[in-house]
């Protein structure tokens, strides 16, 4: 498993967090490859959105270490770590509700640079052609996503599907090198995860690490290249969607109680 | 009879109202901090205002600075100052930053009132310096005064304007949406919350605190009160948090209705009954605009897109979303 440094690696070493006397997650350890998708399944309540955030800056571990290649990303504010290169996106794609689909995407290719109150009045030209800019970019690249004609549809006004695609869409805009997926196919119609497994595989195959965590073994086994089964915060299987799918305890703990197992 | 000095009197006091009310806006309306110390930083810039420009041996001594120098002080000093309260205070989320600027707020007015050596204390300052008062006469005075307060307006909004328009404001209404989202496509919420305090601080301190001091022509602490904020406040409602021209509207509709009970003429012994009148007024016309328009009169989403689809219910999604979109439904 040779690492690139232009195509860096998401490692996370004896990763511990608790809430209180609540052990969510326990001694992960985990490789994240760039251009390939990783997945992370497990029952609700495993842990895994809380990894998500542990990862993304929203918690700091209890103990353990995150690293993006050479970079310890542990205890980063949420900011730093995006910009750092490792992109999240949401599980509820509420997006920015007071603002078109074309600037939810815009204030994401507009970067950090002129965010401060002096930037309009000392650099306004600048200003204006870094917003023009943003708004052309943001409508190829919806363009590029086939739903271009959402563009002036209101935020607050998409469909759940929609609004999980636009969300992707906005954070590939800030040009991730690992991209973390927090339950893309949710709230999603069938074909819509067909167009949503093809987004994702040309996301990987453009050298991006890609982290799924999902509930729709079906769509999860398919695109994976590589599963991770958590339970009660600890990883509890690794291997190729083939040997997850066949492995007696996953299916145990995993779909035991649960009406998921007929999602493919 | 209406004197036309005391016309351009209200309109003074409402261009005033009308600045403060669009500074809010940038703040509560596009940055989503909900701050009700905006008295606090309003007394500050005008307390700087008028010790920076008191002769140094009036009886509340200044430092005899010009005018426009005065201005600027006060704008550095309200700025500091916003900073140092936001500091503490921007740490915290939703109700409680309201809460604790409402606290500064509060300390802000105590401790003008303790430090009578410096500030008048509740005695106050009877004497202020205002712009051309030398060269007109004392009955034209009120309109050289809207003159100069208009243009301070037109100023004010010049800059929202742009503000609402840049990369900055974008950034600003990106962060109030959707907080945990904007953290997550790179934005430092805190920095960019920080800042933004602190740039209205300097622009109230510029603009507001010195033309509310030139209207009222003294200065005593009582006049800083949770009213002050609540009147503001009031203003960006009716005229629509986070719209453009909205603000403006709000105070000087505001201004105008509640200042409009002072022409009714009533036997002196009914006097303390009309000046009852006023707040209850200001309270209808928040009940009134709010039933028919819950999102003010302007809205943000016609300021802004050019979809033209208006938006129901705009208070409800002002809320700031919260960590809870973080963990999503589950842990």
């Amino acid at each position: 498993m040779s690492e690139a440094p232009d195509r860096p690696m998401l490692t996370l070493r004896e990763v511990n967090k608790a809430f209180g006397g609540v052990q969510a997650v326990r001694d992960v350890n985990l490789s994240i490859d760039s251009s390939k998708v990783t997945a992370l399944i497990g029952p609700n309540g495993a842990g895994k959105t809380t990894l998500f955030n542990v990862i993304s800056g929203f918690g700091t571990p209890y103990t353990g270490k995150i690293a993006f290649g050479d970079v310890d990303l542990t205890g980063w504010a949420p900011h730093k770590v995006a910009r750092a290169g490792v992109v999240r996106t949401f599980q509820t794609p509420i997006g920015f509700p007071s603002m078109t689909v074309a600037e939810n995407i815009a204030v994401a290719i507009v970067g950090q640079g002129l965010g401060n109150p002096w930037s309009p009045f000392l650099r306004w030209r600048q200003d204006r052609k870094v917003r023009r800019d943003a708004m052309a970019e943001a409508r190829d690249r919806l363009a590029a996503g086939g739903i271009e004609g959402l563009a002036d549809v209101p935020g607050s006004e998409l469909s759940p599907g929609n609004a999980k695609l636009v969300e992707i869409t906005r954070q590939l805009a800030l040009k991730p090198k690992m991209l973390l997926l927090d339950e893309p196919a949710a709230a999603m119609a069938t074909d819509q995860i067909r167009t949503l497994s093809r987004l994702i595989r040309g996301i990987a195959d453009d050298g991006v690490g890609v982290l799924v965590i999902d509930h729709n073994l079906g769509f999860v086994l398919e695109l994976a290249d590589t599963v991770h089964v958590l339970e009660f915060g600890a990883v509890v299987a690794s291997g190729t969607p083939e040997q997850i799918g066949n492995d007696a305890r996953v299916r145990e703990i995993y779909l035991g109680g649960t009406e998921e197992t007929d999602a493919a | 009879m209406i004197s036309m000095s005391f016309l351009a009197t209200v309109a003074t006091l409402a261009l005033v109202y009308a600045m403060a009310t669009q500074l809010l806006n940038l703040e509560a309306g596009w940055g989503g901090m909900w701050d009700l110390g905006v008295a606090g930083l309003i007394a500050v810039g005008a307390y700087s205002y008028v010790l920076l420009t008191s002769a140094p041996d009036a009886m509340v001594p200044g430092l005899g600075l010009p005018i426009l120098g005065g201005m600027i002080g006060a704008g550095i000093i309200t700025a500091l100052v916003a900073a140092l309260i936001g500091w503490p205070a921007l740490r915290l989320r939703g109700e409680y930053f309201l809460i604790s600027t409402f606290a500064f707020a509060e300390i802000i007015r105590q401790l003008i009132i303790i430090g009578k050596d410096v500030t008048g204390g509740t005695f106050g300052i009877t004497f202020v310096k205002r712009p051309f008062e030398q060269a007109f006469r004392f009955d034209a005075y009120p309109f050289v005064l809207l003159g100069i307060t208009a243009v301070l307006t037109v100023v004010v909004y010049l800059i929202c304007s742009r503000v609402a328009g840049s990369v900055y404001g974008m950034t600003m209404r990106a962060a109030r949406d959707n907080e945990p989202l904007a953290m997550a496509t790179g934005t430092s919420v805190k920095s960019l919350r920080m800042s933004t305090y602190s740039f209205v601080g300097l622009l109230i301190g510029i603009f507001v605190g010195p033309a509310f001091v030139w209207f009222l022509g003294a200065l005593v602490p009582s006049t800083f009160g949770a009213t002050l904020t609540f009147t503001i406040w009031a203003a960006l409602v009716i005229g629509g948090l986070g719209s453009r021209i909205g603000p403006v509207v709000g105070a000087l509709l505001l201004t105008g209705v509640s200042e409009a009970v002072r022409l009714i003429e009533v036997a002196p012994q009914q006097a303390h009954l009309l000046s009852a009148v006023q707040p209850a007024l200001v309270g209808i016309l928040l009940i009134v605009v709010l039933r028919f328009r819950p999102g003010g009169l302007f809205t943000e989403q016609k300021s802004f897109a050019r979809t033209g689809t208006d938006v129901k219910g705009e208070l409800k999604r002002m809320r700031p979303v919260g960590m809870a979109a973080v963990n999503g439904g589950e842990a």
